[in-house]
């Protein structure tokens, strides 16, 4: 399993990326698989960004991992922000009037479309939220 | 990396995005909106080399409509692609913005 660990930040959107990508380069996915797994990324570290350690900043630390048999991509993000479970949040309401007005929680309900699995449990005063995705086939929505 | 370039053509503005509309590129992005919606009271946004975009994306969008509904002007989105189509549906957006 490869990590990488760095501040919670915006200016690292493109080194988790580049993680990320790294090792999805190594197998043969689509392209729309590719996206889904990178909005996924994108969510869980903006999350992470804009509350864990607010108003301050701290660190995440990510680990990749690619089984085989079949392709799964496995993303695991553990910070030491406050505690957070994302998937206690309700689906967010996506009438026009509420996406016109405020909404919040849309990241994880694409976040949760998106993956095959997501499980969050909160180890030695840790956030660690865990996504899986099958790289063998575009989830149909 | 997301480039925009803005062309003005009487009262329409026609905002080219090409790249990714990542969180990063946000807080940029939305500000080219803004000045793309005050400047007409049309604006159309070619979106045949965008591609990508997250929740933080979607939100510089809805920006732009609550800017061109307020001045009661028109929004559209052109040449979307698929997957970007696919985000929009999931998550509501289409209904929202006029793609065309």
């Amino acid at each position: 399993m490869k990590s990488i660990t760095l501040r919670a930040s915006y200016d690292n959107l493109q080194s988790v990326m580049g993680f990320v990508n790294s090792e999805l380069d190594q197998c043969d996915c689509d392209i729309t698989v590719k996206m889904q797994i990178q909005i996924a990324v994108e969510e869980i570290f903006v999350n992470i960004s804009d509350y864990a350690y607010a108003p301050d900043t701290g660190d995440v630390e990510i680990c990749c991992e690619l089984r085989r048999d079949p392709d799964t991509l496995i993303l695991q993000f553990k910070d030491q922000g406050v505690p957070f479970n994302p998937l206690e949040l309700p689906d967010p309401d996506r009438s026009s009037e509420a996406l016109m007005e405020r909404i919040g929680g849309l990241g994880v309900f694409m976040l949760r479309q998106y993956m095959n699995d997501v499980r969050y449990s909160y180890e030695n005063g840790r956030n660690v939220l865990t996504v899986e995705r099958r790289l063998d086939y575009i989830v149909e929505l | 990396m997301l480039d925009i370039k803005t062309v003005k053509e009487g009262n329409c503005c026609i905002v080219s995005l090409n790249g990714r509309l990542e969180a990063d590129m946000a807080a940029k992005a939305e500000e080219k909106f803004l000045e793309a919606a005050a400047s007409a009271d049309e604006v159309i946004l070619d979106c045949k080399e965008l591609e990508y975009t997250a929740s933080a994306g979607l939100r510089t969008l809805r920006r732009l409509q609550q800017e061109m509904k307020k001045k009661k002007g028109s929004l559209k989105l052109r040449n979307v692609k698929p997957m970007v189509a696919d985000v929009l549906v999931l998550t509501g957006f289409a209904k929202i913005l006029t793609l065309e």
